[in-house]
């Protein structure tokens, strides 16, 4: 398909919006966004904001990078694409422009990271970019268990709507906290207490519960390293499908720093 | 055994910006009592996000609190305590500041119902221990990739924050009393770059001084990537990617301190 770009303006904050929120549904770390925060990166003069369109001037992706005046150098702070245009070349497009770009302002670098543009990483090495380790780290804590098993009920209780033929009680033990979910063939419900037999129990670390949700580590070597344990009434191969439809390894991408 | 020093935390009060950027500027790079308020501005950080550590009435250590929701997968963004900008003055570190500064902070947080904080760092820094006992775990690191189009810019744009960041750091001018080198980097596709310590500046030169102290050339990939401390300049040697000339191990110790503008022991 052939796409065509062009700068973004004021009017494309809500398809922007749109287009942010339907792509970092496949991640995990993401912060929330508002209009205002486009509303910011498009004020900016010296910043880039190209949108990519369809054939149809419909807009399927868009890239905003900002130029640090005190250095002179150029950086891409996030490249978006609709998932539904992946693999169409449609970032490779954008990232071409916005470099162009920076070659007529002459800046002395262009600089990426993988953590805004983890999908496209791929594209900057092919453009002459040299790759790096950054020695950063992104670290979490959990504050209260409790409070951070209730709100990712939703997130566990979806993912085991999924499970298709197993019903029952399962529970999710973190540091002598836990959270209940009884899958029904209707629902899947928060239990707050019952003395039913639970038929799937994950017993797990704070730290481990934080790898799994960032779906840095897998469930299956956790539980082989003894670092996840799991009591169940079902067979081996329902365990092994439950673990990974609970703790999917997904990708994370972090949009804000802070 | 390090002396207990008595002191207090408090929250952010008008006029602390003065002290914040100095620390801020001995810390991470050189800023301004207004590049920090316009930083808190645009965060959306509040005076009680603000934790200090204050002795003897001296502002010393500081951290804020950033606000922000993370996705959690399905759809769920939980909110989370954005930890940011720890820092304290060289003189009043290794004496738990920062400890009870972020105890304080994530205590806070609780209270305010928060469930989990997050926070960004070197995996190399002391603060990462720090946060690892405060039941911080890594998550993630990343990578980054960079085009140069005019390294010899960059270069000059080093000197000048070199010279900036020396008039805030106490350690590194500490450190530096006395070391007056010249060195040239012979930078293969770049050219050779060239610089002098003298009277506590950076002075960059247009060609090596004939009596240049130390002395070696490299490819800039290398180069770049041992002054992100990605590579060791000691593996570069061995690999033969980088090769030294000339140069006195102490000085060569103390070249190496500049590159990564590290000196903490």
């Amino acid at each position: 398909m052939e796409f065509k770009v062009r700068a973004a303006s004021r009017q494309d904050i809500e398809r922007m919006l749109q287009l942010y929120i339907s792509f970092t549904k496949n991640f995990v770390g993401s912060a929330a966004r508002t209009p205002k925060s486009f509303v910011r990166m498009l004020r900016k003069k010296d910043n880039i904001n190209y949108v990519a369109l369809d054939s149809q001037n419909r807009m399927v992706g868009y890239v905003h990078a900002t130029r640090e005046k005190r250095n002179n150098t150029g950086e891409f702070r996030e490249i978006v694409v609709d998932p539904k245009h992946d693999s169409e070349q449609v970032a490779s497009l954008l990232v071409e422009k916005v470099t162009a770009d920076f070659d007529k302002r002459k800046v002395a670098a262009i600089v990426a990271g993988s953590l805004r543009n983890p999908v496209y990483e791929s594209i900057f090495p092919k453009l002459g970019f040299i790759e790096s380790e950054s020695m950063g780290v992104f670290m979490y804590a959990i504050l209260d268990a409790q409070k951070l098993l209730s709100e990712l009920e939703p997130v566990f209780a979806n993912r085991l709507k999924g499970a298709e033929g197993w019903n029952g009680l399962a529970q999710i033990q973190c540091d002598e906290h836990s959270l209940f979910l009884e899958k029904t063939t209707e629902k899947v419900q928060q239990i707050v207490w019952t003395n039913q037999p639970v038929d799937f129990k994950v017993m797990l670390s704070g730290a481990i519960l934080v790898k799994l949700i960032f779906g840095v580590t897998d469930p299956l070597e956790c539980r082989k390293s003894g670092q996840l344990k799991v009591e169940a009434t079902v067979g081996e191969a329902r365990v092994v499908k439950l673990l990974e439809r609970l703790f999917p390894r997904s990708q994370f991408l972090i949009m804000d720093f802070w | 055994m390090q002396k207990s020093i008595v002191y207090t935390v408090r929250n952010y009060v008008k006029g602390d910006e003065v002290a914040l950027a100095k620390i801020f500027s001995e810390c991470f790079e050189p800023t301004t009592p207004r590049r920090t308020l316009e930083w808190h501005r645009t965060q959306g950080v509040r005076p009680e996000d603000i934790f200090v550590g204050v002795v003897d009435g001296k502002l010393v250590s500081s951290l804020e609190l950033v606000f922000k929701q993370l996705h959690h997968g399905e759809g769920v963004y939980p909110k989370t305590a954005g930890i940011s900008g720890v820092c304290t003055d060289s003189d009043y570190r290794c004496k738990g500041l920062v400890s009870n500064l972020m105890k304080t902070a994530l205590e806070k947080s609780r209270q305010n119902g928060l469930s989990n904080a997050s926070l960004y760092t070197g995996v190399d820094i002391p603060a990462h221990r720090i946060y690892e006992r405060l039941g911080f775990v890594d998550v993630i690191t990343w990578r980054s990739y960079v085009k140069y189009l005019d390294y010899p810019y960059l270069f000059g744009v080093w000197l000048r924050y070199l010279n900036r960041s020396l008039k805030d750091s106490k350690v590194a001018a500490r450190k530096l009393k006395g070391w007056e080198k010249s060195v040239a980097i012979r930078l293969k596709d770049v050219g050779t770059l060239s610089f002098r310590f003298r009277k506590n500046h950076f002075e960059r030169l247009a060609k090596p001084s004939r009596r240049v102290d130390i002395e070696f050339s490299t490819d800039l990939e290398t180069y770049v990537k041992i002054r992100r401390n990605v590579v060791q300049w000691e593996d570069a040697v061995t690999s033969r990617k980088l090769t030294v000339t000339k140069g006195e191990l102490p000085d060569i110790e103390i070249f190496k301190r500049i590159l990564h503008w590290r000196w903490d022991e």
